[in-house]
């Protein structure tokens, strides 16, 4: 059936524009979320090589528990610091777009380059005047860490980073103090404030990881030779820190000798100095700060932690008695290639002009790349960091997205032209578009499902493909059974919101979405069951609500085709009840599962207060339908309530900063709740004039209650 | 079903009915609990202020959990409850007669200073700064202190009487910036001479474990 | 509809068993749910709990009009009425619709089951490092004051329990309340009691010395050198630690100690000593505890962390029952593992110290309960998913048979 009503051609043109409109809005928010703004540029930037990005990239990494390509490492420093997964950089006047691990590759190689490319985006111009420093013109635009390094102040301190350093520290005391709880929320929420928070956050990363290799590329900084002439002299004025820990007994020995000892003590205070300060930056085993790179597989199979560089330099020098002979000698053998290859992987760059040579580097990179995959390959953790890879390049949600969009524009111009050939048509387009995009985004689920070893709805992250899917392939049932285009337009509608909704958080949250478990949520039959029902609830009851849309715009436009009024009122009514079961099945499968864990069916925690608000909200719909109380309207309005407190669940209660299922707490995403409950509840206000009926196009009994 | 409801309706209604005005009754005491098998042993006799300080003792013990360092014990070392002074606080010996703690000085108030302090207490003049660089360096926590050994009358802080034959081992660190607050950390170790030497391993053992803590999240 | 009016007991029957009163309560039950949760931002989650979830009628504020609302617990009745005149007894019982009737069952099992637990639940803590034992729970929320006697050697057989429901009407201001028991050679009276004396750090800054007095200018009266004044409280109710006034009396009158209780420390109770009638007694301010019929020892405490993080991937713990003091099965109590016996449950619920490095002695905590309607809502859910699953094939059916007809009619016309 095809809606041939006169009185639809209003209505229709109302829907275009405003879908029209949607399309425009969103399309802004994509090109927000990529990268294109102009920045201060380079004058020169010698590509990497692309053989050395693809095997560097493809390094495996233990980071934040969990073993992942550099490539991801790399990719969500740079959305953290840039905002996006890649860089443009203006080099003389060309654009150059620089990707996350060749961007990784200059700060550990060529620091003082990577010092230079403009890599920090500030939301807030009057974070930087209260820096001290002018703002760019475009706020799109970078800024370089050389811009807040340059300016010195009396001491030759950088003036602009002292500030930033005194003034988050002052913010720290606030925000550590439970006494100053107030003064710390109001502190958050103030857009200059945080906009100064997370630079500093992000200039610490930066500067953590610019020195992460400092001890490979600057050795100790002093000549050893010069000194005493037991040591072998470099002649570059730099001993290299695997020789210094390969003489390290010898070294003891000498300083211990009583007569002409001195000036080699004096000598040796400072290379313990910078010594130990290249290993914090390398990154020890007891520093859980994540920025370091765990990146040698531990020396036992049965270990389960990766080794950062810093550790095998701690081990070898500070806590080297703690080690007894065999073990050192064990683990000497062990350690020094690495520190070596580290070595000669940096020795191809050159310190001045940091110039790479890329045939050594590559070959260098080579070996290391060889030796580390194929012991990963032995502990058989390998695999899924190659499934990351194939992830990260196949980038399946924006594939998803992007069919999603196409599919809803290709839908939306058959509405002009209804009942056309060209529709007809154009109808099979859309089937076809909408099923790949489907297919790509549930592959990218169990791809994610794969890598992880879990059920693939654990975060708040997650749960957004989740029921974007479960509420496509929903509407996908429906329009087989129903052939009417309504439920086929509302799912394209869903998959391009809720892609787009995913990708947008992703960037907001900056963090690697790939995440493990704490203990209580790892896997047990009850969870996994209550957390996919639960969603499936979630993804029901938007659908309904999105579907009580279309009836509510119908009866306000004063459509009378009753066909299609009575069909979208069944859908409305059919989700409903379908998302009571899971829902409700959920929410109690929930509590058994809180039983089962710690002994308290419920809780009334704001989370299970959410579920059990949509469960309650449609059983009022029903009921109510039931009792005679309300007709097709009503419900209608109703499952757009429904779709309300379905979003208050789903995302206004993590807001809350309260209870146990505060898994993503989410900042600055309450204007946009405000927004969505704004437009929802004017839809159901728009319902109540549809009611009164001020178009006097209502047939009897169509929309009366 | 029924009567538990009925019982909260009256207690609601004796509740309304209280909440007018504060209670001001008397009320029987209902409820027993058999003690178990193992049930932990009271403290009895303790006045008011044992009682209130007991617990504000448990207070400070959990608090110097806060501190930011972690060291390892050496055997035969008992773990004194520390204090905000002491991060960590130690005894040895058969009666517990030599005592070892590390602590943490604000304010730094200089090496020199500090050395006399216990010169002062092991019944030594003091020294100038000569002597002060003429002491041996030591690595401790972030770079190097001074390793400080005296022996002499051991007068501790407040004591009356001097206890002769005793030895007192320091390594104490000059001030460092830490931000706002220049700070000194020492550890140091006294007791009868013979014990503390026999305790030097030890003594060394424990201040090379001294480290810093991995950063709280 | 009959056109003669129904007598007043069948619309009263009616109204009670219809679709209008489901759909009002469900609609108050609606909004508590909202302002409850929102309750929790403001107050936490035990004071909101009880405030809209636990009582009968609440006040609150809508603006600066003052209203009184049903509380979950009677809206839950009444609709635990409902469901059972409606759905249960006046239902049309034909076999079109068996589903929504063992659904409806299903719900009525689980409101049961909610009512059930509500009040007979006992619930506590145990914290265990490893080779220690223990026979005895406490709650984290809840505090009681108990009085025992104690024999030459210090031991108590039993004790008197004041429970947090008869020292709740002493938190408001003024309130006093005299307690005795006839085995009980002295009775004494509560005054001033204050729910918590600590500050967000945890620091006794409510129990302040005399000397201090003039930075506490709304102290109470000083005795022995200290008073009670009562801190903000905590919005996590168990950080809260009380504090009170306590006269003990004779019967004759004679005062026998006037002091101050202090909310005790679990780990190391020293209550207020009381010599009366040739007997020691002791009175303790302290978290609510339960005596179970047997003791657990923890034989080892494993956590295991994913690498390189400080987050725990895992943590269980191996514990011995004891029973008369001697050591009988074993049990692994792990993450949603719990350890069932005699009624009750114990979890792996945390462990600590919170801040403990690598490498330190750590304990375990592991959450008890004895709830009677510990498995009802599992059957209850079982129930209802059937019931739902018979009802919607049914109506899955129903609709097949139905488009087949219409289908075949169609063919039929042309």
């Amino acid at each position: 059936m095809r809606l041939r009503s006169s009185n639809f051609s209003s209505a229709r043109k109302w829907l275009c524009s405003l879908l029209v409109g949607f399309s425009s809005f969103l399309l802004c928010g994509l090109s927000e979320g990529e990268d294109s703004y102009e920045s201060k540029g380079l004058a020169k930037y010698e590509r990497w090589d692309a053989g050395i990005v693809e095997l560097f990239g493809s390094l495996p990494v233990l980071e934040e528990g969990r073993l992942k390509p550099i490539e991801t490492v790399a990719r969500y420093k740079l959305l953290r610091m840039n905002n996006a997964k890649s860089l443009r950089v203006k080099v003389g006047k060309e654009e150059v777009k620089v990707s996350a691990t060749e961007w990784m590759l200059d700060c550990l190689f060529r620091p003082k380059l990577a010092k230079r490319i403009p890599v920090f985006k500030v939301n807030n111009p009057d974070v930087l005047v209260n820096l001290g420093l002018t703002p760019n013109k475009s706020p799109r635009e970078r800024y370089s860490y050389e811009q807040f390094e340059s300016e010195k102040d009396g001491d030759g301190m950088p003036k602009v980073l002292r500030r930033l350093s005194e003034l988050t520290n002052s913010y720290s005391k606030i925000l550590d103090d439970p006494e100053r709880e107030q003064e710390a929320k109001a502190l958050r929420r103030d857009p200059v404030k945080a906009g100064i928070l997370s630079l500093k956050t992000n200039m610490n990363e930066f500067e953590w990881l610019v020195n992460t290799l400092n001890f490979a590329r600057d050795g100790l900084g002093v000549e050893l030779g010069e000194v005493s002439p037991e040591f072998k002299k470099t002649g570059t004025g730099k001993t290299k820190v695997s020789y210094f820990l390969e003489v390290f007994d010898k070294v003891r020995e000498v300083a211990r000798r009583p007569e002409g000892g001195e000036a080699f003590v004096a000598e040796l205070n400072t290379v313990f100095r910078i010594l130990e300060r290249d290993t914090m930056t390398a990154g020890i085993k007891d520093n859980s700060n994540m920025t370091s790179l765990a990146m040698f597989p531990p020396l036992s199979r049965d270990d389960e932690e990766w080794v950062k560089p810093g550790y095998i330099i701690e081990q070898l020098t500070f806590r080297v008695d703690e080690l007894s002979d065999l073990d050192k000698a064990l683990f000497t053998s062990w350690a020094m290639p690495k520190i070596k290859a580290l070595e000669r992987l940096a020795g191809a760059v050159d310190s001045e002009t940091e110039e790479v040579n890329s045939q050594v580097f590559l070959s260098e990179l080579n070996v290391l790349h060889t030796n580390i995959v194929s012991e990963a390959e032995a502990r058989g953790e390998y695999g899924k960091v190659k499934l990351e890879m194939f992830n990260n390049r196949a980038g399946l949600f924006h594939w998803a997205l992007g069919f999603y969009f196409l599919a809803f524009l290709l839908i939306a111009f058959t509405w002009l032209a209804p009942g056309s050939a060209f529709a007809r048509f154009a109808g099979i387009g859309v089937w076809a578009m909408t099923v790949v995009a489907t297919v790509a985004l549930i592959f990218g689920i169990i791809l994610r499902s794969f890598m992880l070893g879990r059920p693939p709805i654990s975060t708040l992250y997650e749960t957004i493909p989740f029921i974007t899917a479960s509420a496509i392939l929903l509407c996908l049932f429906i329009e087989w059974f129903d052939r009417k285009r309504i439920a086929l337009a509302v799912s394209t509608l869903l998959g391009v919101g809720g892609m787009f909704l995913a990708m947008r958080f992703e960037i907001k949250e900056a963090r690697d979405t790939l995440k493990v478990l704490e203990a209580v949520l790892r896997s047990n039959f009850w969870l996994g069951t209550h957390v996919i029902a639960i969603n499936i609830g979630y993804a029901a009851a938007l659908l309904a609500g999105a579907i009580g849309h279309v009836y509510i715009f119908a009866a306000l436009f004063g459509v009378k085709n009753r066909d299609f009024l009575k069909s979208v009122t069944r859908m409305v009514y059919g989700v409903s009840c379908f998302g009571l079961v899971f829902a409700l099945v959920g929410t109690v499968l929930g509590g058994v599962w809180a039983n089962d864990s710690w002994g308290r069916f419920w809780g009334w925690d704001p989370k299970e207060n959410g579920a059990l608000m949509i469960c309650i909200g449609i059983l009022v719909m029903l009921h109510a339908r039931m009792g005679g109380l309300i007709k097709d309207l009503g419900i209608s309005m109703l499952a757009v309530f429904v779709g309300i407190i379905t979003v208050f669940s789903w995302w206004h209660v993590n807001q809350l900063e309260t209870g146990l299922h505060s898994y993503g707490f989410t900042d600055g995403i309450m204007f946009w709740l405000y927004l969505v409950y704004g437009i929802e509840f004017s839809v159901i206000a728009l319902g109540v004039i549809a009611f009164f009926n001020p178009f006097g196009r209502r047939q009897t009994g169509q929309v009366q209650s | 079903m029924l009567v538990p409801v009925a019982r909260a309706f009256l207690v609601l209604l004796l509740a309304v009915l209280a909440a007018c005005k504060p209670v001001n009754d008397r009320k029987e005491i209902k409820t027993v609990r058999k003690m178990g098998k193992l049930a932990p042993d009271v403290e009895l006799g303790l006045d008011l202020m044992e009682r209130v300080s007991g617990k504000s003792q448990e207070e400070a013990n959990a608090g110097a959990s806060d501190v930011p360092f972690a060291w390892d014990v050496p055997d035969g070392w008992q773990v004194v409850p520390g204090s905000a002074m002491r991060m960590a606080n130690f005894s040895f010996g058969e009666s517990a007669e030599g005592q070892c703690y590390f602590t943490m000085l604000r304010g730094g108030g200089g090496l020199l200073l500090n050395l006399n302090r216990w010169r002062g207490q092991m019944g030594l003049d003091p020294v100038d700064e000569a002597a002060l660089a003429a002491l041996p360096d030591r690595r401790f926590l972030f770079g190097n202190g001074k390793f400080i050994e005296l022996e002499g009358e051991f007068k501790p802080m407040g004591a009356i009487e001097s206890l002769p034959g005793y030895k007192m081992l320091g390594l104490i660190m000059p001030e460092m910036d830490m931000g706002d607050i220049k700070v000194a950390f020492f550890v140091k170790m006294t007791g009868p001479k013979a014990l503390v030497e026999s305790e030097l391993e030890n003594f060394n053992a424990f201040c090379a474990s001294l480290r810093m803590k991995r950063a709280r999240q | 509809m009959a056109k003669a009016p129904k007598p007043l007991w069948l619309r009263i029957y009616n109204f009670l068993s219809g679709y209008t009163l489901a759909v009002i309560l469900l609609s108050i039950l609606l909004v508590l749910t909202y302002l409850g949760t929102m309750a929790q931002v403001e107050v936490g989650l035990y004071d909101a709990s009880e405030k809209y979830f636990e009582s009968f009628f609440l006040k609150d504020k809508i603006g600066p009009v003052p209203i009184v609302l049903p509380g979950v617990y009677l809206v839950s009745v009444l609709l635990f009425l409902n469901l059972l005149l409606g759905a249960i007894i006046r239902a049309r019982k034909s076999w079109k619709r068996p589903g929504m009737l063992i659904a409806h069952g299903g719900i009525l099992y689980i409101l049961f089951a909610g009512f059930v637990a509500f009040h007979f639940t006992e619930e506590g803590s145990m914290m265990l490092y490893e080779g220690d034992r223990a026979d005895e729970i406490y709650n984290l929320t809840d505090w009681s004051i108990e009085v025992a006697r104690h024999d030459a050697d210090g031991k108590r057989k039993a004790a008197l329990v004041i429970g947090e429901e008869d020292l709740k009407p002493l938190w408001e201001k003024g309130a006093r309340r005299t307690f005795f028991h006839q085995g009980m050679p002295f009775e004494f009276e509560i005054y001033s009691y204050s729910r918590n004396v600590t500050n967000s750090k945890g620091q006794l800054t409510g129990v302040p010395l005399e000397k201090d007095r003039g930075k506490y200018p709304d102290a109470g009266e000083f005795i022995d050198g200290l008073a009670v004044v009562p801190q903000k409280e905590s919005k996590t109710r168990e950080a809260n630690v009380p504090a009170t006034y306590i006269k003990v009396k004779e019967v004759s009158g004679k005062v026998l100690a006037h002091s101050i209780l202090v909310g005790a420390n679990p780990f190391a109770p020293r209550p207020l000593t009381v010599e009366a009638g040739g007997q020691t007694w002791s009175i303790d301010l302290t978290r609510r505890r339960y005596s179970l019929p047997f003791g657990i020892e923890l034989i080892k405490f494993t956590k295991e962390d994913h690498p390189g993080t400080a987050r725990a991937r895992e943590y269980a713990s191996d514990v011995y029952r004891v029973d008369d003091g001697e050591t009988t099965d074993k049990y692994h109590i792990s993450m949603n593992k719990p350890m069932r016996y005699a009624g009750y449950t114990l979890y792996q619920a945390s462990w600590g110290p919170p801040d403990a490095k690598p490498g330190d002695r750590l304990y375990t905590s592991l959450a008890v309960s004895r709830n009677p309607a510990d498995q009802w809502p599992k059957y209850g859910t079982y129930v209802i998913s059937f019931g739902m699953v018979v009802h919607f094939l049914q109506k899955l059916f129903a609709h097949l048979r139905r488009s087949a007809r219409s289908r075949k009619k169609k063919e039929v016309a042309q």
